[in-house]
């Protein structure tokens, strides 16, 4: 399955490398009516909803005067150089704050296994209550790193709802362009609807769900004998029902030809599996799922400005992806540490606090492979004769 | 300091106040010994009161209680 | 080496010394027990003493130096609770013990309160935002 998935990862990158030799000739694009300027697309308000670290690449791609520089531009942006150096630079950011959370965690550990080692073996009632002190020390710790995590992940989806938003008169203009207009209402209309419920899940569903489950564990943590797991796990339970209705009014919503239809099915129940592997975060095996579930869309690509937008949107949600990762590994490093020490109120807060994390993660992943599959329908439809 | 001598003195004193009841009693003098029992526990509690009261002093301290 | 020699000739002879006080006088032979314990915590406090300033010293170089105080503090509390209970009960005090030992519960609870406000103040406001 390891071998697999690298296969498909060098797949992708190929592909995306022997894509941007676009063909110019097949695609009539509104050049011609639109705008006074040279611009090739006019990507401007797109570019304006990005990030200020993305805006200076997208910059690149914005002012590119024709095909051949937007060919150019492109085939830099999509080589495996520009992307291995991007991945190392998240890798880095990502990881270097989590440390610090691992750091205090595991000091916290070593003190309290200190502690108890010290108190030896018969459980006295003050030295109990001093490991549910040292509980609660590590919940808070922990609920800091998910709550600066959860944060990270809604400001990640409002951006990328944002991007789409920007981008769909662009893709509505393509589309009137090449005389599809009937296509090009259905289009955007289906787009329209998946964004709006993207945004509202995003504001009003995640932060609040994510709230709920933190305190529960840290409840469940405190409390010591209340058995908290099985509301946790329907918790859990719902927010996988959200992600898979998602992905339903998603397909359901733009008509999904017999192909895509397979394609999506398998993103659902790859986005379950994602979701409740669970305790043990292989960081390449996220990223692995979520680029191959992509790069089997990606086959399609012709065209210039979808790859574009692809970019971008990849370039939103990798980073995401592997913050997430890397919190989840800082965890799952902890969890160890305390199952070692002999700690076990803080392992069971670590081990449901990364469960709730992976979930996250399996929504943030869902959604922007759902936008690129969008985006790919809509290069897949847009072609002319 | 606290040294062995502490349990010493504890273990001394009451040997002497066993000792010294004893002697009482079988001489027929009763109140007095129970006046030396009772003396031998004050002393006792005295000394030791004293000592833990500094023990705790720097318990305080090293733990920042 | 020497102290912790001393220390165990300490004992030793509190047992001893107990053994033989509780045939002839039983009020005098609660007070060996205190006394021993005294004697060893006194002669352990230099090596916890340095124990705990080389703890305080690491957790600010890693930078968790709030926690690492409501710990220490924590961890104080339990063992004097412990020791002191430990003491009542081998004098065949059990309820002093357990009036100790909750009292103890009760303080390492209210040390923990700000960890678990905080914790709610987090939540709420992922709840409320």
């Amino acid at each position: 399955m390891r071998r697999v998935c690298c296969a498909a990862a060098a797949l992708f990158f190929i592909i995306l490398s022997c894509a941007c030799p676009l063909s110019a000739v097949e695609y009539d694009f509104y050049g011609g009516q639109q705008t006074e300027e040279a611009g090739v697309y006019d990507l401007g308000d797109v570019i304006n909803e990005l990030p200020d670290d993305l805006k200076k690449e997208a910059e690149e791609i914005g002012t590119a005067k024709n095909e051949a520089e937007m060919a150019e531009v492109l085939r830099d942006k999509l080589s495996p150089a520009f992307w291995g150096k991007a991945l190392a630079g998240w890798l880095k950011d990502g990881l270097f704050g989590s440390v610090k959370s691992l750091a205090v965690i595991t000091g916290i550990l070593v003190l309290s296994s200190l502690v108890c080692g010290l108190a030896g073996e018969g459980k006295s009632a003050a030295v109990s209550m001093f490991s549910v002190l040292s509980s609660a020390a590590v919940a808070l710790e922990v609920t800091r790193a998910a709550a600066s995590t959860v944060e990270a992940v809604t400001s990640y989806m409002t951006r990328l709802c944002a991007m789409m938003n920007a981008m769909l008169p662009v893709m509505n203009a393509i589309y009137i362009s090449s005389g599809r207009v009937t296509q090009m209402a259905v289009n955007s209309s289906a787009l329209m609807t998946y964004i709006t419920v993207t945004e509202n899940v995003s504001a009003n569903f995640l932060a609040p769900a994510a709230g709920a489950v933190l305190a529960l564990v840290c409840a469940s943590a405190i409390a010591g004998r209340v058995n908290i797991s099985p509301v946790i796990e329907t918790l859990k339970k719902g927010l996988l029902i959200v992600i898979t209705f998602l992905t339903a009014v998603f397909s359901f919503v733009m008509g999904i030809q017999s192909s895509l239809a397979a394609g999506a099915d398998t993103l659902a129940a790859r986005a379950v599996k994602f979701a409740v592997e669970g305790t043990v975060p292989i960081v390449g095996g996220a990223v692995s799922e979520a680029v191959t579930t992509v790069g089997a869309s990606l086959s399609l690509i012709r065209k210039g400005c979808g790859a574009a937008g692809i970019v971008l949107i990849l370039l939103i949600l990798l980073p995401t992806l592997v913050r997430l990762c890397a919190v989840k590994l800082s965890l799952f490093v902890c969890r160890i540490a305390s199952d070692l020490l002999g700690c076990e109120g803080p392992s069971a807060v670590m081990a449901e606090a990364s469960s709730a994390l992976s979930v996250f993660a399996a929504l943030a992943a869902v959604s922007g492979v759902m936008f690129i599959f969008a985006v790919t329908l809509f290069m897949n439809s847009g072609t002319v004769a | 300091m606290l040294e062995v001598s502490l349990i010493i003195k504890v273990a001394g004193i009451g040997l002497l106040v066993a000792v010294s009841h004893q002697i009482l009693t079988r001489a027929g003098r009763e109140e007095q010994a129970t006046l030396v029992s009772v003396a031998g526990v004050v002393i006792v509690l005295l000394l030791l009161v004293g000592r833990i009261g500094e023990l705790f002093g720097h318990i305080k301290e090293i733990f920042d209680l | 080496m020497t102290g912790i020699m001393k220390l165990c000739g300490a004992a030793i002879l509190a047992a001893a010394a107990l053994a033989v006080l509780r045939g002839v006088r039983k009020d005098i032979s609660l007070f060996i027990v205190p006394a021993a314990g005294a004697v060893v915590l006194a002669g352990v406090l230099p090596g916890v003493d340095k124990i705990v300033s080389f703890v305080r010293d690491a957790s600010e170089r890693v930078g968790i130096t709030d926690y690492a105080s409501v710990l220490l503090r924590a961890a104080g509390l339990a063992a004097l609770t412990d020791i002191t209970a430990r003491i009542c009960r081998s004098s065949g005090e059990e309820s002093a013990a357990s009036f100790v030992e909750l009292a103890g519960k009760i303080e390492i609870l209210v040390l923990s309160l700000p960890f678990i406000s905080e914790i709610l103040d987090l939540s709420l406001g992922l709840l409320g935002g």
